[in-house]
């Protein structure tokens, strides 16, 4: 489903909602001035005192991890980075 | 990460890094490298989405669609994030170094001491290897002597404490990081300054140039010179003594920009 840049559907994909309805109310509230704050900053995901979402991934060795497999006695570092081949 | 890789295990840090290569690439990668800490494989990106951190800028029909936005999460034991290092740049990488003395104040042993005037100095960080573009700490260690202190930034009166690093295009550099003061009264004046005493550090991280700017100014084993100075101005209780600099050096190996890629056949396609 095509999303805008603000990752929004479009209008008429938001199903049983009067959008133009909730748009001016978010205006009413503010929240717009937030998106405008807010856009253009790279999403970094969960925030600091959030859990992160859980995972089964295989490594490189085929061996399936996961966030509590990963995890050590005191926490992880977990990276998230472009490709290990460009 | 693999340098560090004994350092983080040895905070009691589990260590792993996603991306969205298949195995084979991965395997490839490890093999190459000598990579031993585990590699995720995400080939749908299914794990990179419920992050929320899909690079959505990225054209649906490239091979690149599915990357994330780079970045990196410290985790408590209950996978909770403590914080979190991402860029706005998507060329910009924080170094496992640079977080780990940023987040865990684990500074290398330093490579240099220095016996200024009233206090110590050791000068450390920059030492592991560094790629184009990546971030990197260094730090300025100072053992000062009992019943000696500097003054702290936001002193009225008297010279605070500075790094400066000669600037550079070589680098860019973030505003320095000072660990915060003790407020000290003096009596004898009637006055309430901020200072530090017996040891303190402060660091700096810097943003490495990309290849075709960094790499004329590298030497001939590939060492990056930064210099830099330590002002200051030290005081014991009974009188404060003339400002002194001290200059600073830390030579930084720069790898060339990685651009081995593992054989066609493994290569992701569109």
């Amino acid at each position: 489903m095509k999303r805008d840049i603000l990752g929004r559907l479009p209008d008429f994909q938001l199903r049983g909602v009067n959008v133009r309805d909730m748009r001016s109310l978010a205006y009413g509230l503010g929240i717009a001035l937030s998106l405008v704050l807010s856009y253009g900053a790279v999403p970094t995901g969960p925030a600091v005192g959030e859990s992160v979402p859980d995972f089964r991934l295989q490594d490189q060795k085929g061996t399936y991890q996961t966030l509590r497999s990963i995890l050590g006695p005191k926490g992880a570092l977990l990276v998230f980075y472009r490709s290990a081949d460009w | 990460m693999e340098q560090n890789r004994e350092k983080i295990s040895a905070q009691g840090l589990g260590l792993a890094a996603i991306s969205y290569d298949s195995i084979g690439i991965l395997q490839a990668f490890a093999d190459r490298e000598h990579i031993r800490f585990e590699l995720l494989s995400d080939p749908d990106s299914k794990v990179i989405r419920s992050y929320g951190i899909l690079n959505e800028t990225v054209d649906k029909n490239t091979p690149s669609f599915g990357i994330p936005h780079p970045g990196t999460y410290i985790l408590n034991e209950r996978g909770v994030v403590i914080a979190k290092y991402f860029e706005d740049d998507f060329r910009v990488r924080d170094t496992a170094a640079s977080i780990l003395l940023r987040q865990f104040g684990l500074a290398p042993p330093p490579h240099e001491t220095i016996g200024a005037k009233h206090l110590q100095i050791g000068v450390s960080g920059g030492d592991t290897p560094a790629r184009p573009n990546q971030r990197i700490t260094l730090a300025v260690e100072a053992q000062l002597p009992e019943r000696v202190h500097v003054y702290a930034p936001g002193v009225v009166g008297y010279i605070p404490v500075s790094l400066k690093l000669n600037p550079s295009p070589a680098f860019q550099a973030d505003p320095i990081s000072f660990p915060p003061a003790k407020t000290m009264r003096l009596e004898a004046i009637h006055e309430t300054v901020p200072v530090y005493e017996r040891q303190f550090r402060l660091q700096e991280t810097i943003t490495l140039a990309g290849a075709q700017q960094i790499e004329p100014l590298l030497d001939g084993n590939r060492s990056l010179t930064i210099e830099g100075e330590l002002r200051y101005q030290a005081c014991d209780d009974r009188e404060c003594f003339v400002p002194e600099t001290v200059p600073l050096k830390w030579m930084v190996h720069v790898l060339p920009f990685d651009r081995t890629r593992v054989p066609e056949s493994l290569r992701r396609k569109p």
